[in-house]
């Protein structure tokens, strides 16, 4: 049983208690199938580890990708670098076949595991091809993180001159630390329980049958022993409702013949066994004549075999029959296009279902604190889009072609360029936009440096949600904290009073139309969000 | 029509022309805003967010793009699927009848 899985089961436990028998049982099922049939057998078998008060599992340090260099792997010729901007929200990556974006994320997982799952189960050639043919010399992945609690990190994988793949060194180093061994990142176990990359293939795996999809889905979250506890406890109510009916199955006839007999010991059976509950050492001792224990050891397991009873074969060929049947029509309907799409958008819809209903909340399925908020759903505006090219001899390279900076300041320029848009329309959109691209800018700048600076995801997207005007936001960006709003003229004024100037036009623009020339105030935000982006270590 | 269209880019254009002439109505009904129709396409999305808010203004961006993608061919990509393209006219349906009552408001 998996840590994280227990100490999770073992908190809703504590959270909502069940009786005491039933948690036994349960954390027997969780255990395996051997502690459950000695569990329901009656032994007390003593509780599988970790009690009530909570494993604590140490959970491994949230981290956010900074950026991520590669030279000489796979598609990947001379350096190249991947930079992202970290804190959370939806990065992609693009680009034509064959443009260096799977060596990027290749590279990733090999720097932090050292190996390739996708070549797993490829040939020889594959791990011999993996060095770039334009620079077969030196291969370097080199991977910048900011982790939360400690700052910056960089984590190194080099080879030698013409080693082989499985040849290589790691290191990691904190910011002013001595380089170390990777493992001073502790994510080995996590790195294993939680694959780095679904690659393709992975993902195409997952769309085989719905039932296939559901077990891929539990085993890549890691949830099979938990589906395989509930199995085992299903298996077992099964086992003993079956027992249950045909006890009452045969009860009628047993009483009729109770009845017919004139004895006295069977008229005791008799009212032993009628009513809602029967009175099961009653009946025994007046059967036996003696007093027996509740647990009757052999006589009693031999008793109830004897009641068993098979079901008959005509029943059986047509429950198999229907079972047959059943399974070629979700076959059918699986393998087709329609039935993958419908697969992947339930599973979509039910999360947006469940937002709806619950609203912001901890996610279901991996349980990360608030996973489900409005920004999620919205994560798609916020997105970061970056496109990989690559040109002769490998070199490959990174292009931002959908940042929320320049993405809002290219439709505030498109605007205020536009002569025919109505002059009091574009005073009121352009500082909009502009104001967006700002904003943006310092929210990028806040994560990265509240981040750099060791604090908690969670702690960090608060003080944002509490920044609710550009002058906290502000205030949060430049000085660390949202109080200091006081503070951001006179910085923003030492960088330059035209900075300042800008800034308070956004401020008011928000409210009334701007009074200068758009295009001028698109130039100015511009060189703003710059100075913001390029100047706050 | 003036010519038979290929199958797939007929409905996409229809659909394109209902929202832009749905948004050249909403100009038309606000003074301040009249010299709005004849301005570029992208203007008059941009400028939808003053108007109606930021997720009105961006399905329509978004509709906008996807309809404009869909009414030309490109050499590597495949047609719009026609699951998609009911989604769009699903989508500009939806998003005309607001534009009116917004325009008429």
């Amino acid at each position: 049983m998996d840590d994280v899985l227990l100490d999770i089961v073992l908190k809703r436990l504590a959270e909502s208690p069940l009786a005491e028998q039933a948690t036994n049982v349960l954390l027997a099922a969780l255990d395996g199938e051997e502690s459950l049939s000695a569990q329901l057998g009656g032994q007390a078998g003593q509780r599988p580890a970790g009690d009530l008060a909570g494993v604590a599992s140490p959970r491994p340090a949230a981290a956010f990708l900074r950026s991520l260099t590669v030279s000489g792997f796979r598609g990947i010729g001379k350096p190249a670098t991947l930079s992202l901007a970290p804190g959370p929200g939806l990065t992609l990556v693009v680009g034509r076949n064959g443009s260096g974006k799977s060596s990027f994320a290749e590279a990733l997982e090999v720097l932090l595991t050292g190996e390739l799952r996708r070549w797993e189960k490829l040939s020889a050639v594959w791990h011999q091809g993996w060095r770039s043919m334009h620079q077969p010399e030196d291969a370097e992945i080199t991977a910048e993180f900011l982790v939360q609690g400690t700052g910056a990190a960089t984590a190194q994988r080099t080879w030698p001159k013409g080693a082989d793949f499985t040849k290589s060194s790691a290191s990691v180093q904190f910011a002013g630390e001595k380089r170390t061994g990777l493992q001073r990142l502790d994510w080995s176990k996590a790195l294993a329980d939680y694959r780095p990359f679904l690659s393709h293939s992975e993902l195409e795996a997952f769309f085989g049958s719905p039932s296939g999809l559901y077990e891929l889905l539990a085993s890549v979250l890691g949830l099979e022993d938990l589906s395989s506890a509930a199995a085992r406890l299903a298996q077992a109510r099964k086992l003993r409702e079956s027992a249950l009916s045909d006890v009452k199955k045969a009860l009628p006839e047993l009483l009729g013949r109770l009845r017919s007999t004139g004895d006295e010991r069977a008229t005791a059976c008799q009212d032993a066994l009628t009513g809602r509950t029967w009175d099961l050492a009653a009946a025994q001792s007046a059967a036996t004549g003696a007093r027996v224990a509740a647990d009757g050891g052999e006589l009693d397991r031999l008793r109830r075999l004897a009641q068993l009873t098979a079901p008959a074969e005509d029943e059986a060929r047509e429950a198999a029959a229907a079972l047959r049947h059943a399974a070629a029509g979700l076959e059918a309907v699986a393998g087709s296009p329609a039935g993958r799409a419908r697969a992947l958008a339930g599973l979509l819809s039910m999360a947006l279902e469940h937002h709806d209903a619950h609203g912001d909340g901890d996610c279901p399925v991996c349980g990360r604190p608030a996973a489900l908020t409005g920004q999620w759903r919205q994560a798609t505006e916020a997105a970061a889009i970056l496109e990989v090219t690559r040109r002769p001899a490998s070199a490959v390279e990174v292009r931002a072609c959908l940042d929320p900076v320049q993405q809002a300041l290219r439709d505030a320029g498109a605007l205020a360029a536009d002569h025919s848009v109505p002059a009091e329309v574009a005073a009121r959109v352009v500082p909009g936009l502009c104001r967006t691209a700002v904003e943006a800018a310092f929210t990028e700048t806040i994560w990265r440096r509240q981040l750099s600076a060791g604090r908690g995801h969670a702690e960090i997207e608060a003080a944002l949600e509490a920044a609710t005007s550009l002058n906290l936001l502000a205030g949060l960006a430049l000085t660390g904290d949202a109080a200091n709003g006081g503070q951001v003229l006179p910085r923003l004024n030492a960088w330059g009073r035209r900075f300042a100037d800008t800034f308070q036009a956004l401020n008011k623009g928000a409210h009334a139309a701007h009074a200068g020339d758009p295009g001028q105030l698109v130039g100015d935000a511009r060189k703003l969000a710059e100075m913001i982006r390029g100047s706050l270590p | 029509m003036p010519r038979r269209l290929g199958s797939g880019r007929g409905p996409p254009l229809l659909a394109r022309q209902a929202l832009e002439l749905a948004i050249a109505a909403l100009w038309a009904a606000r003074p301040q805003a009249a010299g709005l129709g004849s301005c570029s396409m992208r203007s008059q999305l941009l400028c939808l967010t003053a108007y109606l808010g930021q997720d009105t203004a961006t399905r329509a961006g978004y509709l906008s793009a996807a309809l404009s993608r869909a009414c030309h061919y490109h050499s590597y990509e495949l047609a719009p699927t026609a699951a998609e393209l009911t989604g769009w006219l699903d989508e500009a349906t939806d998003l005309v009848s607001l534009l009116r009552a917004r325009g008429q408001a």
